[in-house]
């Protein structure tokens, strides 16, 4: 496996044309393999848009080649052009990876705990749907 | 939160508005309350500073708070005429408090500004009290006739001048200070008077963004139960009369109870790891202490250390996944369970070419897991592991995917307690360590004491508990 690092290059996907955003509740170690098509069998909620915009506008594209390891991650998914796509979220370090692009994104730092507190709260929101 | 109360000068036209507001010398009294509402408005606009652009006693999140003059009243109280002013924010927003545990109530029916003239000076120094109240009911709301609860006083511009407790028996106890324990001396010995403290906390958001808004807390002062004392009002600046505008007929509705929800975690990067692990009491025979290590191997029930994720093939730069190990910690006792989950995380990416990066302890509530060892702990294990863990946000306290991980972490902070647990070392390319693949099955084979036992089917683990 090999791991290169570099300079962080400028966002270049246009966030404000994806929508309808979703975030899945999947208790599998599997979640990251899984194909955007079998997402829907899972419970999901729907992610607030304009806040999702908002985040990812301030994502950084990383190099390609340059990757990270996972070590959890939220599953979600978003149409672009009326086909979906599956964004993979990791729960530390701010960095997502779109399989639509194959591409790695990194939010600041400064943003992280907002994201990952908008996130989890989303998420809970599934559990509280469901009672 | 801060409270206090402005004593402020009346000018000659409001104190001659005010004495002929006063409805022992008018016989109209909707023309009463309208002119001594008049009165009041005219006198808070001209002398409170800073009167424009609103109280902010809940943070500026919640907006400026404004008086709402078109629905304000008066009140004929033992400080005589007595003017409240319901104060709206422009982002209202829910509080609750451990007076009354899963009730909630919109801040824009508990406040108000409240103006009287001062009942010990006025004819002569003409000076008017200018306070604003905010009611925290209790649970006896529910079934009393009266208000029950805490009011606090504060002024314009947020000081704090007194809190009260009212209780079901009618008595009105002045809250002392949250901050310091008070010591008296006894004829005999040295008693620590006991004390409860109150606190409300609160979620501000706006409605259109409610993912986005922040948790406060502030301390509604202590009730010392050995040197309660009945409020005689002698202070004169006291607002101890049990009054609430909204409160018509005892009825719990005026205050607008909301539906409950948990308000237990939310953050997920741990900013502050000795306040999220506060509620822990260190009380030894009282109360039971679990861990629990939880395992969310890379791929579930074998001990590869990492697995290709993705739907194709690596070529595409398909992430990789180590897994992860996390700790759940649980204290349960006669005041109910208090659950924190914890995790060891890097700051920021890492990966086996650049394996280092300062630790970060996560809320790891929302973490799945496929294997789960508990462990039964005492009081003195337990707080031996939670200090252990209390260090790892330190500065320079780095994560290190080889040395370092999270599955290190859990396994130290339990040899901490001086609990050992097998873990065997694996490697990946470019590295070896500890890792939540070989953990797992290191845990799903051990023999277990009698104080473990071992899950392997995933249960949800929220954060429970609150404590103030």
């Amino acid at each position: 496996m090999l791991m290169l690092n570099g300079r962080a290059s400028a966002q270049t996907t246009d966030w404000q044309q994806t929508s309808h955003w979703k975030i899945y509740k999947i208790h599998h170690s599997g979640s990251l393999r899984l194909p955007v098509d079998s997402l829907q069998s899972f419970k999901h909620i729907g992610l607030n848009e304009d806040t999702m915009h908002y985040y990812l506008q301030k994502m950084i594209a990383w190099p390609r080649g340059k990757t990270a390891v996972w070590m959890g991650a939220f599953i979600a998914s978003y149409e672009r052009d009326q086909h979906p796509a599956k964004l993979d979220i990791s729960v530390y370090g701010g960095f997502i990876f779109d399989e639509y692009s194959k591409q790695y994104f990194e939010l600041p730092e400064p943003y992280r705990a907002g994201w990952l507190e908008f996130l989890n709260r989303t998420v809970d929101r599934i559990e509280t749907n469901d009672q | 939160m801060r409270i206090a109360s402005t004593t402020q000068r009346w000018g000659f036209a409001f104190l001659t508005l005010f004495i002929l507001a006063c409805p022992s010398c008018r016989k109209n009294s909707d023309a009463t309350n309208a002119d001594s509402v008049t009165a009041a408005r005219q006198f808070v606009e001209s002398n409170i500073s800073h009167y424009g652009t609103g109280v902010h006693n809940f943070g500026t999140a919640a907006g400026p708070g404004k008086p709402v003059w078109s629905a304000a009243i008066t009140k004929r109280l033992s400080k005589g005429i007595v003017v409240f002013v319901p104060i709206e924010y422009s982002h209202p927003y829910l509080i609750g408090t451990n007076l009354f545990r899963n009730q909630l109530f919109d801040i824009n029916h508990l406040q108000y500004l409240v103006i009287y003239q001062h009942p010990n000076d006025k004819n002569s120094q003409h000076s008017v009290i200018t306070s604003v109240i905010t009611y925290f009911p209790d649970s006896n709301n529910q079934h009393l006739f009266a208000f029950t609860g805490i009011i606090r006083q504060e002024d314009w511009n947020g000081n704090l001048m007194a809190t009260y407790k009212y209780e079901k028996n009618g008595v009105v106890r002045k809250l002392g200070s949250a901050s310091g324990a008070r010591k008296r001396q006894a004829s005999t010995e040295d008693l620590y008077l006991l004390r409860i403290c109150y606190a409300a906390s609160g979620y501000n958001y706006m409605a259109s963004d409610p993912e986005n808004g922040y948790y406060w807390e502030i301390d509604l002062g202590c009730d010392e139960m050995f040197i309660a004392e009945p409020i005689d009002g002698s202070d004169g600046e006291g607002f101890n009369d049990i009054y609430l505008p909204n409160w018509e007929g005892g009825s719990l509705g005026g205050f607008n109870s909301q539906p409950s929800f948990s308000v237990v975690g939310g953050n997920n990067i741990i900013a502050d790891i000795k306040d999220y692990n506060r509620c822990f009491d260190n009380i030894a025979g009282t109360k039971s202490y679990t861990v629990t290590i939880c395992v969310d191997q890379p791929i579930s029930g074998i001990r590869d250390t990492w697995g290709l994720s993705g739907a194709g093939s690596s070529a595409s730069g398909n992430p990789v996944s180590v897994g992860h190990t996390f700790l759940v910690l649980t204290e349960t006792g006669f005041n109910g369970t208090i659950t924190r989950n914890i995790g060891f995380y890097p700051r920021d990416e890492v990966s086996p070419a650049h394996p280092v990066s300062q630790g970060q302890l996560n809320n790891d509530a929302n973490h799945d897991y496929n294997i789960a060892l508990s462990i039964s702990l005492t009081n003195s294990e337990f707080f031996l592991m939670l200090d252990f863990i209390n260090h790892a946000n330190d500065a320079g306290y780095n994560y290190d995917l080889n040395s370092n991980n999270c599955t290190n972490f859990a396994v130290n902070a339990l040899g901490a307690a001086g609990i050992v647990i097998p873990a065997t070392r694996g490697n990946w390319p470019g590295g070896e360590g500890l890792n939540p693949g070989d953990f797992g099955e290191d845990i799903r084979g051990m023999q277990l004491s009698p104080n473990m036992t071992r899950n392997s089917t995933f249960n949800n683990h929220p954060n429970l508990g609150t404590c103030y």
